[in-house]
């Protein structure tokens, strides 16, 4: 096999999306904890995790998760050849300890999947895909972020449903088979 | 005092109800609800939104902080789940709950204690309650019983 499908092909967009979306963050500094003079922490830590949240999980301010849920393919690219433009649908849910915090975060989260930052190595609207089968991961193939949109849904009552922001993004995945070269 | 009665024995009956709630209490301190008030901080000078006051680099320095220690008083802590229908449009949120009852001589340290203010938190074992209202308070006589209502923020372990 010379190219990458199925499952394993899901997979790896899922990972190296996930790896870009947290190295980048990495670089803007959301996981430093700063704290004051007295040692006392600024703003809550903020974690990311590659899951969604259950209905009886833990939801503690400040965190995100990264999921992935529909597959929206296929568009034929061109006549006589398999090769088709697919579709990944990825979300991520942030709940932040107050609207700052997630209005800051979700703004971050939106600007580096649409390459607005550079300066961290995240100046295009595209994912390097690795394969991480490899001992030294290598890029095999990129897929692109399109349609990146952002919602806050103000949910009443409980503390983590008021900062709550939710981000949508596609991933646009093209190519044909197995034998794709 | 509202509904006073000189044949009420106002401490006594204050001192009955604490050794009742204390029969309650969990050995383990940290098994014991405490309250918590958020650090509240104050940032000057430039990079500090003038809407809410927070700064837009998360490690500015406050010019100013108020701090308030944790306190533990006597009270009862119930925890439950909510036999409520709580589904949403992405998925089912089912949140602890915290009912604490405390006597008006504690519920006067607390507010002493916050400056005025009630705690922002609740801390029970490893669960954080937020969004820490007061329901109806309750008096018989010169005694008034308050309640105090949380929302779990967070089922595990507290790592910060």
């Amino acid at each position: 096999m010379s190219a990458y499908v199925g499952g394993v092909r899901d997979r790896l967009i899922f990972d190296s999306v996930y790896a870009e979306i947290r190295d980048a963050l990495d670089g803007l500094g959301w996981f430093d904890d700063p704290v004051d003079s007295q040692g006392d922490p600024l703003r809550r830590p903020f974690r990311l995790q590659p899951e969604g949240f259950g209905d009886d999980g833990p939801v503690t301010p400040n965190v995100a998760g990264v999921t992935f849920s529909t597959y929206d393919g296929d568009d034929e690219m061109e006549m006589g050849s398999m090769l088709t433009e697919n579709r990944l649908v990825f979300y991520v849910d942030v709940y932040a300890e107050n609207d700052d915090v997630g209005r800051h975060l979700a703004g971050d989260l939106r600007d580096l999947l649409r390459g607005r930052m550079p300066s961290i190595g995240r100046g295009r609207p595209y994912v390097d895909v690795l394969d991480y089968n490899q001992a030294t991961p290598t890029t095999v193939f990129t897929v692109e972020i399109a349609n990146v949109s952002s919602d806050h849904p103000v949910g009443a009552g409980v503390e983590h449903r008021k900062h709550w922001w939710v981000l949508r993004f596609e991933i646009v995945d093209t190519y044909t088979d197995e034998d794709d070269e | 005092m509202a509904g006073s009665h000189p044949d009420f024995p106002a401490q006594e009956f204050r001192a009955g109800i604490r050794e009742a709630m204390l029969m309650g209490f969990p050995g383990a301190t940290l098994q014991r609800p405490t309250f918590r008030w958020v650090t509240e901080r104050t940032f000057t000078g430039a990079g500090v939104s003038p809407v809410s006051g927070r700064p837009y680099d998360w490690g500015k320095q406050p010019a100013a902080s108020a701090k308030v220690a944790d306190l533990q008083v006597t009270c009862v802590a119930i925890q439950a789940k909510p036999s409520m229908d709580l589904a949403t449009a992405v998925g089912e949120f089912d949140e602890t709950k915290l009912t604490v009852v405390l006597l008006d001589d504690e519920y006067d340290e607390l507010l002493t204690h916050g400056a005025g203010d009630l705690p922002d938190v609740i801390l029970l074992g490893a669960t954080e309650y937020t969004n820490v209202i007061e329901l109806q308070t309750m008096g018989l006589f010169d005694v008034d019983v308050h309640t105090l209502f949380g929302s779990a923020a967070d089922t595990s372990a507290v790592t910060t």
